[in-house]
């Protein structure tokens, strides 16, 4: 057990915002999504795209791997269990490799829906991504259409019905 | 008449005598009769003197007969002893008395020419077999010389070459001692020819490499196999030694070696394995700058288009009719930038052998996947695209994806007034599959045959035909990796052929 646990929960609601709960003026679904992504820009991106597809959700953002590291490890102690975790593959510290593998070793989140968000598509970062238990690996579309697109795969795989 | 080639080759018959002796017979039978006349008449007062030229006619009978034969000894002796009588006058006159000499001296004369036949006929045998062989002497005789003139050249052809050799050449004895080395070998080892002979290798070899040496021979000898090429180094000089062994009637006698120096041709090697490793790693880290330049320059024109098109989305009412054409050009131009390094992305892919693994693959899926690809533009087109029998090929799978989706694509795109029908064929040729993928289309300039082929390389503009002009550099650049060739055969108008060679073996 972890007794820094309760001490570092605070370090990654940082960047804790409602996303589309807020929009929508839900404080909160019971839908939780975490998002470990270093670039804002990606960030406000996908929020758009679950916007686009009306996802109601607490959306989480973590900015590095290590961060997210903290952040499975601390696990619904601080913060709900997320319902699905969408992960850039390049972050900073520990890269989105690492961060699928402890999600999968960790007792809490080993079952959760995880989706690499990369603008990798090197067929290498694909096979080894899967070998490690990712749910659905999505290159970032280089077109905005595109990246709307991903809310809907996003809407699938959390199991919400089209309206 | 003389020793005439016949006379060589057939034995004479018995009893014949040559022309000329019968001659010379007659001659002497004559002048010894003449001189018996002339010593009768003159003896004629000395009775006691008779005899002697009775004897003097005995031997001209004789002698006729031994040098003439049988005709002038009978011939002489018959006028002789008719004419005697007369000579004599007194003397042998009864028929009685002179038949009786008469037979005696007629049986001698026949005897003696018998004998004097058979002797020359042995004689003459003996000179023809004399001849025959004195000219079989000089035949062989001068075959000889050519043998030995032919075998002087060639010894001597032998010892240039052996003397020349740009490889020292020795032959070592069992005791392990020079018995012959060329100058090549003696300058190798900075000694005369001469201080090598009766020396042993040891002595006449660096001490370095003079126990490399020894191992070599004895390994020759203990196996009494050659042994090719050793790489013996002495300091900065490099030696190749091969070495065999030298068999008499089956038995190993000695050894030759042939040593050739190496230093240059090691030493401009290494520096070729150097300088194309060098190569290697720099073409790898182009590569990999390649790779991971188009990688970060295709984040943040990500960034720019897909910004500039929630511009556009969210506020184009607010920029005004001039503000949303100059937003359009923005994204057109980062769009296309984008689309760009994604083309470099792929091209800088399209060498790696460290993408994916090869495998042995059913082209037909390929094909497959890149008409799935390409559902839309078939639809859109109305293509018909047939294909024959496809072989099987060992390749990267997403290299003949790639390959088949570029070209499939390019048949469909430029396509002419008819609907697209493109033809899809493999064939054996010179160790290789010869693939092609034929079009009705617009067909190539030839003139730009090779141009095509370059990276970002159009004919067409943008608004005439989209793209970025680098499909074909990719599949060149595929087939280049996979040791085969492209290449296209068109006519303007007429449509396009593109070939592709997949040799049955290439460097991995």
């Amino acid at each position: 057990l972890n007794p820094n646990r309760e001490k570092e929960a605070p370090s990654f609601s940082l960047f804790r915002t409602l996303g589309s709960a807020e929009t929508s003026g839900v404080a909160d679904t019971g839908t939780n999504i975490l998002i470990v992504e270093d670039n804002p820009a990606d960030v406000l991106l996908i929020r758009e795209a679950l916007e686009e597809h009306a996802v109601r959700a607490n959306v989480y953002v973590v900015t590095d791997g290590e961060k997210a590291l903290r952040f499975i490890d601390a696990g619904a102690t601080s913060v709900p269990c997320p319902d699905l975790v969408i992960l850039d593959l390049n972050l900073p510290r520990r890269n989105g490799r690492e961060v699928l593998a402890h999600i999968r070793a960790s007792e809490e989140m080993s079952k959760v829906s995880v989706v690499i968000l990369s603008s990798s598509d090197a067929p290498r970062d694909i096979e080894e991504t899967f070998r490690l238990g990712v749910t659905q690996y999505l290159r970032k579309p280089s077109t905005l259409s595109e990246f709307m697109q991903i809310g809907g795969k996003l809407r699938e795989l959390l199991g919400i019905k089209p309206d | 008449m003389g020793p005439g080639s016949d006379l060589r080759a057939t034995r004479p018959p018995f009893g014949a005598v040559p022309g000329f002796q019968i001659r010379y017979g007659f001659g002497i039978a004559i002048a010894l009769l003449a001189l018996g006349v002339f010593l009768t008449i003159v003896l004629r007062p000395f009775p006691q003197f008779g005899i002697v030229s009775a004897f003097v006619f005995l031997f001209g009978i004789w002698a006729a007969a031994w040098w003439g034969g049988y005709a002038p000894g009978l011939l002489v002796c018959a006028v002789l002893f008719f004419s005697i009588p007369t000579l004599r006058a007194g003397h042998l006159t009864s028929p009685g008395a002179i038949t009786v000499p008469f037979v005696s001296t007629m049986v001698t004369c026949v005897l003696i020419s018998a004998f004097s036949a058979n002797r020359m006929r042995r004689e003459i045998t003996l000179q023809a077999t004399n001849d025959e062989l004195e000219g079989k002497v000089r035949e062989r005789t001068q075959a000889l010389e050519e043998v030995n003139a032919d075998l002087q050249n060639r010894l001597a052809e032998l010892e240039t070459v052996y003397s020349e050799l740009v490889f020292g050449l020795g032959f070592v004895g069992l005791d392990g001692k020079y018995l012959r080395v060329n100058p090549t070998l003696a300058s190798i080892h900075g000694a005369s020819v001469e201080a090598h002979l009766g020396r042993t290798v040891r002595e006449m070899s660096s001490p370095t490499i003079a126990g490399s040496f020894e191992n070599i021979y004895r390994q020759v000898l203990a196996t009494e196999q050659p042994v090719f090429e050793q790489e013996v180094q002495d300091g900065d000089r490099c030696w190749s030694v091969s070495c065999a062994p030298v068999r008499s009637r089956g038995k190993v006698i000695g050894l030759q070696k042939i040593v050739r120096e190496t230093t240059e041709s090691r030493r401009a090697g290494k520096a070729l394995h150097q300088s194309n490793e060098r190569l290697r790693q720099a073409n790898s880290d182009l590569e990999q700058f390649a790779y991971s330049a188009s990688h970060d320059l295709q984040e943040p024109l990500r960034m720019v288009v897909i910004y500039s098109q929630l511009l556009q989305k969210r506020y184009s009412g607010k920029l005004g009719p001039e503000g949303q054409e100059y937003l359009g050009y923005a994204i057109d131009g980062a769009s296309r930038m984008s689309q760009l390094v994604r083309d470099l992305l792929s091209y800088t892919r399209a060498s790696s052998s460290e993408w994916e693994g090869v495998a042995t693959i059913d082209p037909n899926d390929s094909i497959d996947r890149a008409m799935a690809n390409l559902k839309v533009a078939i639809e859109q087109t109305g293509a018909q695209i047939s294909r024959t029998a496809m072989p099987q090929v060992e390749m990267y799978p997403a290299h003949l994806d790639q390959l088949f989706q570029n070209l499939i694509g390019n048949a469909i795109k430029y396509h002419g007034k008819e609907p697209p029908a493109i033809k899809i064929g493999a064939e054996r040729s010179a160790g290789a599959w010869l693939c092609s993928v034929a079009d009705n289309g617009i067909g190539i300039d030839s003139k730009y045959k090779e141009q095509i082929f370059g990276v970002f390389k159009r004919l067409h503009t943008n608004a005439e035909f989209s793209g970025t002009g680098i499909g074909l550099a990719i599949c060149q650049r595929i087939l280049e990796r996979r040791g085969g060739r492209l290449w296209v055969e068109s006519e303007q108008g007429k449509g396009s052929t593109f070939f592709f060679t997949l040799p049955d073996t290439w460097e991995r």
